[in-house]
């Protein structure tokens, strides 16, 4: 009884995540112009002369919806973006694309996932703190015969740098692009600030935050492996691509 | 006349003769290519894992290791897919499901005490593929003395699906087995 009780477990969860498979492969409105079906949305194109500044001269509604459409990036004449209907009073967390409460398991974490372009962090009582867009590995990078998608798995932070931090690889040859904040959690991999986050996969294999997100992160949430306490880091979460649009300019 | 033609018929049958045993031998050199290709690396223990109605359990046998490092070997003709089960639900969860191509390896390291898998191959009826017996189309093993850095731990394939030697050279340039 006991073990068919169990096999049906493992099966409701087996079905559960195919079915989450399945619905990620169809996860394309979660970001930007793909919020504009929505009632609570407008689409936005922007017309000469506007910008970022201009559009949302409040800061704290200006970074909402440069959040939700996953990027920071300049504007142009034409670029459509999403817009909240109502900002009055939202904060940040109004818009997550993550639940506000999940199971504590006792340990914070940092979720990346690739379909939504977003990460999210965890208290220890598994409270979400803070998210925010990312830019992760590209399909195919044109300057390697490689895949640049970023390694998938779970993984702790084993060292950090500050503001000055850059690369020894990209460019390829001569190394030195600016990674502030970074923080590596798998060989060469790292979340890192930086100053291009167009809104789909772009990076080399690295995670690209915002440089204001990994500032946050780097000072206030990641605590990095010390073997001395027999800690590993604070653990990471790179969820797979499912999604086919992630990837998409 | 009658001596060349029979020079020249002793000729041909020399040839087919001996075309005949270099495609023998380039068969035999094939199949213990696949022989080779099919065992496992040296080190690697044929313990760690059970099946189990249909399902592949990983658990590790190294005494007091945080990480455990498996080569699982596709045996079969076709494609497998892993699906990873979890005996509970976490908005967090994430599974590391897998495709192993026809013949081939995948490496995977991982800190979690068990895992779990279900296999499947593909399927016209269904995206997710036909539900087979793991045992069948698998054969696993488990690395019993592995030495990880602060920056290689976690779960992950560390090798996605590759012949045996692309393997090992894969999981020796980690760092985590020695080269020979």
């Amino acid at each position: 009884m006991k073990k068919i009780l169990v096999g049906n477990v493992y099966g409701i969860t087996f079905l559960i995540a195919m079915l989450m498979a399945s619905a990620e492969s169809y996860a394309a409105s979660y970001y930007g112009t793909g919020l504009c079906a929505y009632p609570q949305y407008q689409c936005l194109k922007v017309e000469r002369g506007q910008s970022w500044a201009t559009l949302f001269p409040d800061e704290q509604q200006r970074d909402i919806v440069q959040r939700i459409n996953r990027s920071y990036n300049s504007l142009w004449l034409g670029k459509q973006i999403a817009v909240p209907r109502d900002l009055e009073n939202k904060t940040m967390l109004d818009f997550a694309p993550f639940p506000l409460q999940i199971n504590p398991e006792g340990e914070q974490q940092v979720i990346v996932d690739q379909d939504k372009l977003a990460w999210g962090a965890y208290d220890t009582n598994g409270r979400l703190i803070k998210w925010g867009p990312i830019s992760s590995g590209r399909d195919k990078c044109p300057d390697s015969n490689n895949s640049c998608r970023t390694m998938t798995g779970i993984f702790h932070f084993f060292s950090k740098e500050n503001e000055k931090c850059r690369s020894n690889v990209f460019p390829i040859g001569k190394g030195g692009a600016k990674m502030p904040y970074c923080m590596y959690f798998h060989k060469g991999f790292a979340l890192h600030g930086s100053e291009d986050i167009p809104g789909f996969r772009a990076s080399h294999g690295c995670v690209r935050l915002f440089t204001r997100d990994a500032l946050w992160l780097n000072h206030e949430f990641v605590v990095t492996a010390n073997p001395k306490i027999n800690f590993l880091g604070t653990k990471i979460i790179v969820r797979p691509i499912n999604s086919t649009t992630s990837g998409k300019e | 006349m009658k001596t060349i033609n029979n020079s020249k018929v002793i000729a041909a049958l020399f040839t087919i003769v001996s075309g005949n045993l270099d495609a023998a031998s380039a068969v035999k050199q094939d199949t213990s290519a696949v022989k080779e290709d099919n065992r496992n690396p040296i080190g690697c223990m044929d313990n760690g894992y059970e099946f189990d109605l249909d399902t592949l359990r990983l658990v590790s046998n190294a005494v007091g290791a945080k990480q455990a490092l498996y080569f699982l070997h596709n045996t079969s003709t076709t494609n497998i897919t892993l699906y990873q089960m979890r005996g509970e639900e976490s908005s967090r969860s994430m599974y590391l499901n897998h495709v192993i191509n026809a013949g081939q390896w995948a490496v995977l390291s991982t800190s979690e005490k068990k895992m779990k898998y279900i296999c499947a191959i593909p399927s016209a009826k269904s995206p997710y593929g036909k539900i087979v017996d793991c045992s069948q189309s698998l054969r696993v093993c488990e690395y019993n003395n592995v030495r990880y850095g602060l920056n290689n731990q976690g779960n992950y394939w560390l090798v996605n699906s590759n012949s045996r030697n692309g393997a090992v050279n894969a999981v020796v340039h980690y760092g985590i087995i020695p080269g020979v």
